[in-house]
């Protein structure tokens, strides 16, 4: 039985799997992915997630739009989000946080800081 | 009679003196008698004291050791025990260096593991297709969100012998990706050696002249391409030991993949039959 909960909101596939597995290192984490914003939407409708993880850049609905979404909504806006994208400079990474991120990871990813970012969030101790 | 009279009345004065003085005596004897009882009393008290006082100091003294042979023996569990706790401290030292050894091991393995899963799912990500398009955006993805390459181009060898020509770029226009030959700067010496080129930093503009990385493709012995990096993403200020895994990976794998897919496409696409394989083994 999974302590906690995830959505990975990524159009990438290898991304995905990469994020997948990083998340697998967290114990009792149950994670549910995602292929673009719509796809998330969709997910947050019929569950509720203890944290989501979204690319920034996506097709059909992108990450930004997806925060604004999930911080408008009664039953999601308190869900800690993450955001990964390519983009590395300031201004990507307020914009992020101005719509409601609670935290932003750069590409490429490195599994340690994604499993690192999820647990201070989740306030999983570290074992 | 008058000398009798005188004589009876001077016997009694002396008798009265004689009773003032006895009474007097009397008086000083007992007086003299309580301040004697007072002060034996407060003699009785102090030294019911002082016996009260030597019978505490001697039962303290008996609970003291009782001999130099006593004292040793205090003295020997004194040092044994000051030796088990050096010996604790030691242990506890130890204990705290191993556990720092296996943390910082235990990262390792987890920064290990993290290489392996790229590793993994970029070879997942050029075998999983035998279509050239799915290929290609798995190369470049893999450049782009795994080595963190802003800019590239991937190079297939031409129809004309030693000539390689750009099939897929990123981050930098067409334009600049001339057609280059084998031993024409970094570029083709890396297609000339078969070896792979890494700067350490961008020396010129971004372009074929000045590269970040060079990764010649093989198809088993033969070199069919490279893969150009030319420029890193702006939060990744150099490469990594896994991106020098991936090159190799990608040096080994992505050519078969791309020639795999492409060879698939021109034939009959789809998957040989039985018969087709034992004709070949």
């Amino acid at each position: 039985m999974a302590d906690f909960s995830c959505l990975v909101v990524e159009d990438s596939p290898m991304m995905r799997q990469l994020l997948v597995f990083a998340l697998s290192r967290i114990r009792n984490l149950r994670v549910t992915e995602a292929d673009d914003g719509v796809d998330g939407l969709r997910k947050l409708a019929a569950s509720k997630f203890d944290i989501i993880i979204t690319d920034i850049n996506m097709p059909i609905m992108d990450g930004l739009k997806l925060v604004k979404r999930i911080r408008s909504d009664a039953v999601h806006r308190d869900t800690p989000v993450v955001i990964i994208t390519t983009e590395g400079s300031t201004e990507d990474r307020q914009r992020a946080l101005q719509l409601g991120a609670n935290a932003y990871i750069t590409k490429p990813i490195q599994a340690p800081q994604v499993i690192s970012k999820v647990k201070e969030l989740l306030k999983i101790k570290s074992d | 009679m008058q000398a009798r009279k005188k004589k009876d009345s001077g016997g009694v004065r002396a008798v009265a003196r004689l009773s003032r003085e006895r009474e007097v005596f009397i008086e000083k004897f007992f007086r003299k008698g309580a301040s004697f009882t007072k002060e034996l009393l407060a003699e009785n008290a102090r030294l019911r004291l002082r016996a009260a006082e030597l019978e505490a100091e001697n039962h303290e003294l008996r609970k003291r050791p009782s001999s130099d042979r006593t004292l040793a023996q205090v003295m020997t569990k004194l040092d044994t025990l000051e030796k088990k706790k050096k010996d604790l401290a030691s242990r506890f030292r130890h204990a705290a260096e191993t556990s720092r050894v296996y943390e910082e091991r235990a990262d390792e393995i987890e920064r290990e593991l993290a290489d392996l899963a790229n590793l993994y799912v970029a070879s997942h990500q050029l075998h999983s297709t035998l279509d050239v398009r799915a290929v290609a955006r798995g190369i470049r993805e893999l450049l782009q969100q795994l080595v963190g390459a802003k800019s590239f181009a991937v190079y297939i060898l031409t129809d004309r012998a030693g000539e390689l020509g750009p099939i897929l770029w990123q981050g930098v226009e067409a334009s600049n990706l001339p057609l280059i030959r084998s031993g024409q700067g970094i570029v083709g010496s890396a297609l000339a050696t078969g070896e792979t080129f890494v700067a350490k930093a961008v020396t010129g503009p971004v372009g074929v002249e000045s590269p970040l990385a060079v990764v010649p493709m093989r198809v088993d012995d033969r070199i069919v391409g490279v893969i150009v990096v030319f420029e890193l993403l702006e939060q990744k200020r150099e490469f990594v030991p896994v991106d020098f895994e991936l090159f190799k990976l990608l040096g080994a794998h992505a050519a078969t993949a791309l020639v795999g897919a492409r060879l698939y496409a021109r034939g009959s696409a789809r998957p040989p039959t039985v018969d087709e394989y034992l004709d070949l083994l």
